[in-house]
């Protein structure tokens, strides 16, 4: 059983985790929303994992064995919140690039290309009309 | 009533397998009890006797999980927001290449010559006595797009960066005796 509680430990890690998931039917009146749902369901699935995995230990080797699983979770922390930093930064920052080169893109097109071509074709009749007249000089 | 709520497979997978004699309904029902339980009740100041610091470990243990659990839970469904910013972001740039690299400068480099050969058609013209100013159509010079002195960026290529480093190493190859 403690390849199986290993399998749950490092599952916790997003970067390890397959990402599967899978809907599940719950009585309503289950405590917090959805997202608060989640880490207590994880939590409490943790310890029915725990469970089975001392449960033909002593005390004190059950104990070393919560210890050395709370040490695995707790290695996992940093790395998962850096993580999470890591994924709301980048998020942020593309979508507020996207955004302002958007505009720019918007502006362009809608502006500064109608205009040009505006120039060009008032530059395309004038230039016409001064050659016929010196055609005609 | 009930409701549905979205939970990682691996995490019933291997909960299934620790807890054979549970079908997925009773599991998921004891878990939010002991997670509740667990996640919720602090750890006490100093346990004392086997069961107690046994229970506190279990408690801390429950924290944590709950903790990286959250963290997960917010990258897993962040994912498809961060696929679809960084979609996003890759196609705005390729519009921006697109019209930055080559509509705008090609606009730019057309109006510029023609502003060119406007003046010097409108100097040819004076010079045989004919009075521009009331040639029509005129141009209101001051709504115009300044694109005098324009040159298109140079934009580098594989190719062009080749023939600046033969170039370079010729300059600095020493002379031949």
């Amino acid at each position: 059983m403690a390849d199986v509680l290993d399998a749950f430990l490092w599952g916790l890690d997003p970067n390890g985790s397959d990402g599967r998931v899978r809907s599940v039917t719950i009585e309503d009146g289950s405590p917090g929303t959805d997202a608060e749902l989640g880490p207590i369901v994880a939590a409490g699935l943790a310890d029915l994992v725990i469970e089975a995995a001392i449960s033909d230990a002593l005390p004190a080797e059950r104990r070393r064995r919560v210890g050395d699983a709370i040490a695995k979770v707790d290695s996992l922390i940093p790395v998962v919140r850096y993580t999470w930093f890591d994924h709301a930064r980048k998020t942020e920052q593309r979508e507020r690039v996207a955004r302002g080169r958007r505009l720019e893109n918007e502006l362009t097109t809608s502006w500064l290309v109608p205009r040009l071509r505006q120039d060009i074709a008032a530059y395309r009749a004038r230039i016409d009309m001064l050659r016929w007249l010196m055609e005609g000089s | 009533m009930t409701r549905t709520i979205q939970l990682p497979a691996g995490d019933l997978e291997l909960a299934a397998r620790a807890r054979p004699d549970l079908d997925e309904a009773s599991l998921i029902r004891e878990a939010i009890a002991r997670g509740s339980g667990l996640v919720r009740s602090a750890t006490e100041a100093a346990p004392s006797g086997e069961e107690e610091l046994e229970r506190a470990l279990r408690v801390d243990l429950a924290h944590a999980v709950a903790e990286v659990a959250g963290l997960r839970w917010s990258i897993v469904s962040n994912r498809e927001r961060l696929g679809r910013a960084t979609d996003d972001e890759r196609r705005t740039y390729e519009e921006s290449i697109a019209l930055d690299a080559d509509l705008v400068p090609a606009l730019k480099v057309e109006a510029r010559d023609l502003r060119m050969e406007l003046r010097r058609l409108e100097a040819e013209a004076a010079a045989r006595g004919i009075d521009v100013g009331d040639v029509e159509p005129s141009i209101d010079w001051s709504s115009t797009i300044a694109v005098a002195g324009y040159g298109a960026p140079r934009y580098e290529s594989a190719e062009s960066r080749r023939a600046t480093t033969v170039a370079f190493f010729r300059r600095i190859r020493p002379a031949d005796d």
